[in-house]
């Protein structure tokens, strides 16, 4: 998957609500942007980088007959609990099935084209305090910040014994976090020993935590910088 | 309808999409290891199978060899469709040695590094069946002729291999020990050894 941009710079300053302009001067800082991502024809694994009104498929993905250019017939799939949740987009313009998806929530798009399709998240950047739930067993997950590199850097903090999938060109590419301490392990380059799996803007990763090490939080503090 | 048609086209689209399945390699990966042991003390021709304590899951069975460490033992990883019964039904995926540790008795010895592989012949979402050979290369150079071996006594049923929608499984297995081969010349030894002992007797 090629990551064609990051976030625009378009940024919305909403200066100082009512209520705030009696005495002191209170600002907030609201930037909005976009994450341009290629899904190739069959499946892609992406992640929500970002925040949007209501989180709707119907947003978050405008199909092609709709004003957007995620190629009519497409589908999402979801992993939700241990198992898929499909989302259906109507190849003659009825747009998508109802559903959702969260910022930081990974998922497949299934590209039923011949030709790479451009997808683009609109929205807002989550800035301060963010967090991502990781259970024991499977997450479907990515950066819940447009950013990308090495998970390390992305503010996960791995364990032991975790193991990471990737899906590139068709396959899963599989990262070992060592059970006894040797750091990060690839039939794959994109990654670093210490650091782990490089993770582009708006891509999903399957995370995989194994039941002894229990459930985690993806904490992050991010901040753009004005 | 027109989902379920869609829904079987790209049914059709994921299977032709992945020719191979994949799977985790290795012995030694979180949840599903199965270490390897050096051939029993008190009788190196006996192979001893079952899990361990140092085995995932766990077991009861007691190894007296110590765990198998370094580039001295070479580890090979088969596999094949499910219905093979056998190793000539499997296909060599890849060949490794063992980690080190701090001790002989203790992991990571009798594991390998896991890594990410594909099986030929078995799709995504199929079923492979597994197996392992090992052997000390001081005995011999490959498997076939060395004198220390060991090799998975029956053969595993994997989970459906990763590929389309779904992650590799882990590599399935037991641990076991090698056993020593005696040579023929030692043999032959032991045999002289045996009918000295007996005319010895007689003359007493």
């Amino acid at each position: 998957m090629r990551t064609k941009s990051l976030v625009a710079a378009a940024a919305l300053l909403a200066v100082g609500a009512a209520s705030s302009m009696a005495q002191n001067n209170v600002y907030s800082l609201n930037v909005v942007g976009y994450v341009n991502v290629t899904a190739v024809p069959g499946f892609t694994m992406l992640n929500n980088p970002l925040v949007s009104p209501d989180n709707s498929v119907g947003t978050l993905l405008k199909d092609d007959q709709n004003g957007g250019t995620v190629p009519a017939g497409s589908v999402v799939y979801k992993f939700e609990g241990g198992t898929y949740v499909t989302i259906f987009n109507d190849e003659f313009g009825g747009g998508w099935d109802a559903g959702t998806i969260t910022n930081g929530q990974g998922f497949f798009l299934l590209n039923n084209t011949a030709s790479p399709a451009t997808v683009t998240f609109v929205g807002e950047v989550p800035q301060g305090a963010v967090n991502n739930a990781l259970v024991p067993g499977f997450n479907l997950v990515g950066s819940k910040v447009p950013q990308g590199g090495f998970l390390d850097d992305l503010g996960l903090t791995s364990t032991d014994g975790d193991i990471v999938y990737k899906f590139v060109a068709g396959s899963y590419n599989t990262y070992f976090k060592d059970e006894f301490g040797g750091g990060w392990s690839s039939s794959s380059l994109d990654f670093d020993p210490v650091k782990g799996p490089n993770l582009d803007v708006g891509a999903g990763m399957f995370y995989f935590r194994s039941d002894i090490n229990g459930a985690a939080t993806w904490n992050r503090n991010f901040t753009v910088q004005p | 309808m027109k989902k379920i048609l869609l829904t079987s086209l790209l049914a059709m689209v994921a299977v032709a999409s992945f020719g191979q399945g994949l799977i985790s390699i290795g012995n030694g990966i979180t949840a599903t290891r199965f270490p390897i042991y050096g051939p029993q003390l008190a009788d190196p021709s006996v192979q001893v199978v079952g899990n361990g304590p140092l085995s995932a899951p766990t077991g009861s069975t007691v190894f007296t060899g110590g765990l198998l460490s370094g580039t001295r033992y070479a580890i090979e990883f088969w596999a094949g469709p499910a219905s093979a019964t056998d190793f000539s039904g499997l296909t060599l995926i890849t060949t490794t040695t063992f980690r080190t540790g701090a001790t002989a008795t203790a992991l990571p010895n009798g594991i390998t590094t896991a890594i990410g592989g594909s099986v030929p012949g078995v799709g995504a979402d199929q079923q492979a069946r597994l197996g392992v050979r090992v052997w000390d290369t001081l005995s011999g150079a490959t498997y076939a002729n060395a004198g220390v071996r060991g090799q998975s006594p029956t053969l595993f049923l994997s989970a459906p291999l990763g590929g389309g929608l779904t992650t590799p499984p882990n590599w399935v297995g037991q641990s076991f020990s090698l056993t020593a081969v005696p040579e023929p010349s030692s043999m032959a030894l032991a045999g002289i050894g045996a009918a000295a002992l007996m005319i010895f007797r007689r003359r007493k």
